[in-house]
């Protein structure tokens, strides 16, 4: 009696059991893996997402016969974009269309096109953000023109774009969907994130496209409202201590030019209040090695010395400067002041600094200092006239 | 559960033709008796001489004695006397010269004692029988344990003869404390096995516990150390063993001296400790001979093996079909890449794999040696390249199963590795049903389980079952000889000191 009773037991827990089968279960070759989305904006408030998909048989691993490069032609990915009312409408729209499953959880990539950027974002960023499938480390990028571009665009040194467009957000200043969201939230401070372009080379006639990263993209909120020139791309990284290992050039009088780089750059801000008004200092302390030395100039002159490093001084002071009175005069607080200000005099903040603080930028004085030092000699120059 | 019992069993008179009867002064009556009694047997001899005046026999197994030695000390030294015997006793300590010499008056331990390998010398007009042990025979000589091997340490294996057995741990442990119980098992067999104890390090509860289990056994044979261990351990449905076994006397001596028992059984190399921990099982004898740095390394490495052998093909079914964001992005694409071709789910890949590699590791080990070769050769073929090449299994899952078939490789003892591999296959079937979060729960289970066990009242997972801070330095790591100053305190309650104190060696400027 009492075997009968445990067999019926177990009888009964074992078919509740087996009989259940593997209800989430998903082999790999059932998902389609995302790893680069675009997201434009389409007429009549519509929107257009386009999604970058490898194809694992064409990239060459074992088992797979055949796969591997070839140069030209199309790599080993797919991309395809849909069209609906919101993102998620039209990732439906797109999944129409495909035999796999869309599978967001590797998507290391999210491309903002520009026309969608300037109208602001926090929609697509906020489906990022709440869809539980993406990660919030994905690196966001804005495109000049359609992001579905750039995501057609063949890197040569990486097998899919999505990768390459990930290393290199990644070797500079990569903003993730988290750095950006952070950024929106805070009172007085304005994200920076950067831009991703196409670039035109040719090489002995042969025209081929390349991915380029080269500045960023100032916002207001959600906006994007300038995208910065050359020199006041390199004052981002100023800002965002993020100069170590990159170069500055700079003349040395009429002679030729010296180019520092950078093993060491730190950024402080001072704050005073002059006449009830903020006021900031902002000091860089760079701290550089000498590679090239086109004048043939001897540093080890005090005199050369002190001249070299006015002139690398001046060149970052007025880099850093640039960036700043433009984005100011746009009502943009890139820097971080007014959030510097919330976090430290909080109840001034609230009262007197938080409402107008865009308009209030434009006539706050900034205060640049660059404490420099060339700290270490690679090329003493030779002498070849002697 | 309860398995019902097997009717009219009789357990407690197997052995039926007993012979409680006394030996008679005549001698032929006697005779007519024994050769009833091995009627049939033709490998027993009975051979007759003048002891002196009287008619004698001598009573051998053939085979079992060294009939050198009987010639010389037994029908030589008889034959020469010129005189009627009257007393064994005389005869015993006058004229035999062989070293071991009883008397007995009872036949049927007459019959016991020729049985196993003595001489019985029957002497005319005497109720006394002498049993004269010359023991002989082709045995197996000490050799290196196969199952056991060390690079450094003891070459010495036990053999099939618990004499020798016995002289092997005598030998390392050269102590009066160092106590033999013998015991006779298997009412046919008649299987003598040995039970050694430390006096005074042993705990006498468990002694007296371990004698009782062995006791309780009434079974028509023994023929090797597993049905002692079958039939005395706690849990007997548990897949984990619970009492060790060890074909090095260095094992036993080691154990011994920390207050475990160990059994030994004739007939087979293979001795019995106990109680035993899971973490003995981990733990190999070469642990404590080379330098402790290397062992704490390899412990640690077998406790992440064991985990791999136990749930690396588990993992990586829960990975690939329910947790693929878990996966780095371009070892996904490359595991993607070699499964594209695949028609079976990970699930039934694994389970294909992992069933041919315990059909080939069987295969190999029945196998005569020469022809074992060949399998494992024609195994690496089929299951590696072969079975990728044609697209029925991934290369990453001849990964996965290699690397879990090598992990089993590296648990030192075989019996708990057979626990592991059997548990391998219930985890996987829950990954594929349910992924982490079903590894997470067979795990839960095995570890309770682990957790309850008890092996002769020792809880199975001790020192860290119940956290035994101190005991700690002999599990996951070995700590140098000279911090091992206590003795495990698992079955030892008194003397727990190994050695003094601050034996850690100094030059001497320090001291």
């Amino acid at each position: 009696m009492k075997n009968r009773t445990l067999l019926l037991f177990i009888w009964t827990l074992l078919s509740s059991i087996l009989l259940t089968a593997c209800w989430d279960r998903r082999e790999i070759n059932d998902l389609a893996f995302v790893i680069a989305t675009g997201v434009d904006t389409e007429k009549e408030g519509k929107y257009r997402t386009a999604v970058q998909v490898p194809l694992p048989s064409a990239m060459g691993g074992s088992g797979s016969s055949g796969g591997g490069g070839g140069t030209g032609g199309e790599g080993p990915y797919y991309v395809d974009s849909g069209t609906g009312k919101n993102i998620r409408d039209s990732n439906m729209n797109l999944q129409n269309r495909m035999s796999r499953s869309l599978y967001f959880a590797h998507r290391r990539v999210v491309v903002i096109g520009e026309d969608l950027a300037e109208k602001g974002m926090e929609g697509a960023i906020n489906v990022i953000l709440i869809q539980p499938q993406s990660r919030l480390s994905t690196f966001l990028l804005i495109s000049k023109g359609d992001a579905s571009e750039i995501l057609s665009t063949q890197s040569k040194l990486e097998q899919l774009p999505g990768e390459a467009i990930r290393e290199m957000a990644k070797n500079g200043i990569g903003m993730t969907v988290k750095d950006v969201l952070q950024d929106l939230e805070r009172p007085g401070k304005e994200p920076i994130i950067p831009v991703i372009e196409k670039a035109k080379i040719e090489i002995k006639g042969k025209a081929t496209e390349e991915m380029e990263m080269s500045s960023f993209a100032i916002l207001k909120g959600d906006k994007v409202i300038f995208t910065t020139n050359s020199k006041e791309s390199r004052a981002v990284l100023w800002l965002l201590d993020s100069m170590r290992g990159k170069s500055v050039t700079f003349p040395y009088g009429d002679e030729g030019e010296l180019n520092i780089k950078i093993i060491q750059s730190k950024l402080n801000r001072q704050f005073s209040i002059v006449r009830g008004k903020p006021r900031f200092t902002l000091t860089v302390k760079a701290t550089g090695t000498l590679m090239e030395n086109e004048p043939n100039v001897s540093l080890e002159d005090p005199k050369v010395y002190t001249k070299a490093l006015a002139s690398f001084e001046k060149e970052i002071k007025s880099e850093i400067s640039a960036l700043l009175d433009h984005s100011h005069s746009e009502g943009s607080d890139i820097a971080g002041f007014g959030w510097y200000l919330y976090k430290n005099h909080n109840k001034r903040w609230e009262r007197e600094w938080k409402k107008d603080w865009g308009n209030s930028l434009k006539d706050m004085e900034v205060k640049v200092t660059v404490d420099g030092e060339i700290q270490r000699l690679t090329n003493t120059g030779l002498k070849f006239k002697e | 559960m309860k398995i019902s019992r097997r009717k009219n069993t009789k357990t407690s008179d197997l052995h039926t033709d007993k012979t409680e009867q006394q030996i008679e002064s005549e001698l032929d009556q006697n005779i007519k008796v024994l050769k009833e009694l091995f009627k049939d047997c033709s490998d027993i001899v009975f051979r007759s001489f003048k002891a002196g005046e009287n008619k004698a026999y001598i009573i051998f197994v053939d085979g079992l004695i060294d009939t050198k030695s009987i010639q010389f000390h037994v029908l030589e030294a008889l034959e020469e006397i010129e005189q009627e015997l009257h007393s064994a006793k005389s005869v015993k300590e006058k004229m035999l010269s062989a070293g071991t010499v009883t008397e007995t008056e009872k036949l049927d331990e007459l019959v016991k004692q020729v049985l196993s390998g003595n001489t019985g010398l029957m002497i005319d007009g005497l109720e006394t029988a002498l049993v004269i042990d010359a023991k002989g025979g082709s045995r197996r000589s000490v050799a290196e344990p196969e199952t056991e091997t060390a690079i450094r340490g003891s070459r010495e294996g036990f053999t099939e003869s618990l004499r020798v057995n016995t002289s092997l741990v005598r030998h390392k442990i050269r102590s009066n404390r160092l106590k033999i119980i013998a015991k006779t098992v298997g009412e046919e067999t008649q299987t003598n096995i040995a039970i050694l104890y430390i006096d005074g390090l042993c705990a006498p509860e468990l002694l007296k516990e371990v004698e009782k289990r062995i006791d309780r056994i009434k079974i028509d044979g023994i023929l090797e150390s597993g049905y002692i261990e079958e039939l005395i351990e706690d849990n007997s449905w548990s897949l984990f063993p619970q009492i060790q076994n060890t074909e090095r006397p260095d094992t036993v001596a080691a154990n011994l001296l920390e207050g475990r028992v160990a059994v030994i059984v004739d007939g087979t190399p293979f001795s019995l400790v106990l109680p035993a921990t899971f973490w003995q099982f981990l733990q190999a004898s070469e642990d404590y001979y080379h330098r402790f740095h290397i062992s704490i390394f390899l412990r640690v490495l077998r406790v992440l093996f064991i985990f791999l052998a136990l749930e690396l093909p588990a993992i990586y079914v829960a990975v690939t079909t329910y947790h693929q964001e878990m996966i780095p992005t371009n070892l996904l694409f490359s595991v993607a890449a070699s499964r594209e071709a695949i028609p079976f789910p990970a699930f039934v890949e694994a389970l294909i794999m992992e069933i041919s590699f315990e059909a080939l590791r069987e295969a190999g080990i029945r196998l005569p040696k020469l022809v074992g070769q060949a399998v494992s050769i024609l195994g690496a073929l089929v299951i590696g390249q072969a079975a990728v090449e044609a697209g029925i299994v991934s290369a990453p899952m001849v990964i996965i199963v290699s690397m879990t078939g090598i992990a089993s490789f590296t648990i030192p003892r075989f019996n708990m590795a057979i626990s592991i591999r059997l548990l391998r296959f219930p985890i996987m079937i829950l990954a594929g049903m349910f992924g982490l979060y079903g590894i997470v729960l067979g795990s839960l289970v095995i570890l309770t389980h682990l957790c309850k066990l008890r092996s002769f009242g020792v809880p199975y997972f001790s020192p860290l079952g119940p956290l035994q801070f101190r005991e700690l330095k002999d599990v996951f790591i070995r700590a140098p000889w000279w911090a091992l100053d206590k003795r495990p305190t698992q079955t030892i309650q008194h003397d727990i000191t190994r050695q003094k104190t601050h034996s850690k060696p100094r030059t001497p400027n320090e001291i």
